[in-house]
């Protein structure tokens, strides 16, 4: 990208970070279309190593109301597409091999059920959110703050995000996997650590392409 | 030629106890790097993007909090100290210049941590010490069994 380009691109997204107008209709994202732009990380510190994860594979789409900067939605992420970087520790994480961590085939999916955003008065950028997050087949009342930046379409298709409007979302939570029924077995225990870092950078947009 | 062996095996195991943390502390100031992992973004208009939205947010060019510079990048995964025998995926960001960005694909890819090192360096130690007491202890033992009897050498 070019240096005129780029600079009228982040004067464009400095007017355009915060919530949509409230005349503006509602809206429903779709996320996970893009693989790249897909992104689930989890990380969990222990004596041995910190174990750094990811899945590219969410699925799902939030509906977004500018007029009150309330949303509601679901997002998906399959269990047997989380990758770590070693195959024998994604077989364990699935519960394969003799693992049993995440039990893929009892419970092969991780949901998260939003049910309210909140604009955090005073930022530009900052939601607060709740709904019910599903691991390991146990759903827990969840709540967190997460920053989304809305891309308007005439905005990302000349940043060739793609067309329609578009939506970026981070947040990031730890999660205690003893709560959602995660077991640790003997004799890991200087390799996992008992609270896991989640973050998530998700884009979504107005406009997803057709299915192939 | 047994006895042999096993002194000479004992002696590894003194040396491998006794260079354990040499070896990893100097694996370490050779190739240790502080970095932040990041999980590489593929998308370059993505990149873009998010180097649009960081400038927005960063107007007067201060780069701040480095985490936020790795994202421009990719997905943060954390700050670590790594072995990196190569520096070709290392970034360097025009936003931050102390800062270090290392380019992972977690599908596939898995850096060697320095604490990694550091603990196998520690269990490393402790075994090869377990094995060179074992040592001494069989070769102080069968030492003893081999010495001729007190009384064999006594004339008559």
């Amino acid at each position: 990208m070019n240096a005129p380009r780029a600079l009228l691109l982040a004067a464009v997204l400095a007017t355009t970070a915060g919530p949509a107008s409230a005349e503006e209709a509602k809206a429903t994202y779709t996320f996970g279309t893009y693989e790249a732009r897909t992104n689930v990380t989890f990380v969990s510190e222990a004596d041995l190593e910190t174990i750094h994860g990811v899945t590219h594979k969410v699925s799902g789409s939030v509906t977004y109301d500018p007029a009150t900067g309330d949303a509601t939605g679901r997002l998906v992420a399959p269990v047997k597409e989380l990758r770590t970087g070693i195959e024998l520790r994604d077989a364990h994480l699935r519960g394969e091999q003799g693992g049993v961590w995440l039990e893929a085939a009892k419970h092969p999916e991780i949901v998260f059920e939003l049910t309210k955003t909140t604009p955090v008065a005073g930022t530009k950028d900052q939601f607060d959110y709740q709904g019910r997050l599903t691991i390991h087949g146990v759903t827990k009342d969840w709540k967190g703050r997460a920053t989304i930046r809305f891309i308007p379409a005439s905005v990302a298709g000349p940043a060739k995000l793609g067309a329609g409007d578009w939506a970026r979302v981070k947040t990031s939570f730890d999660v205690p996997i003893r709560d959602f029924g995660i077991v640790i077995p003997e004799g890991v225990g200087p390799k996992v650590s008992a609270t896991w870092r989640v973050s998530i950078d998700l884009y979504g947009t107005t406009a997803p392409p057709a299915p192939k | 030629v047994l006895r042999t062996l096993l002194r000479v095996a004992t002696l590894a195991a003194c040396g491998v106890a006794l260079l354990a943390y040499p070896a990893a502390f100097g694996l370490d100031a050779l190739f240790g790097k502080d970095v932040w992992l990041v999980e590489e973004q593929t998308d370059a208009s993505v990149v873009a993007i998010q180097r649009s939205q960081w400038k927005a947010d960063h107007p007067d060019g201060k780069p701040g909090d480095p985490r936020e510079v790795a994202e421009i990048y990719g997905t943060p995964l954390s700050r670590e100290r790594v072995i990196l025998f190569s520096d070709a995926r290392l970034l360097v960001p025009p936003e931050d210049p102390s800062v270090a960005v290392l380019r992972v694909t977690k599908a596939s890819e898995n850096p060697l941590q320095r604490r990694t090192v550091r603990y196998a360096a520690k269990w490393v130690a402790i075994g090869a010490a377990a094995a060179a007491l074992v040592g001494f202890l069989l070769l102080r033992v069968t030492r003893r069994r081999v010495a001729p009897p007190a009384s064999a050498g006594t004339p008559a």
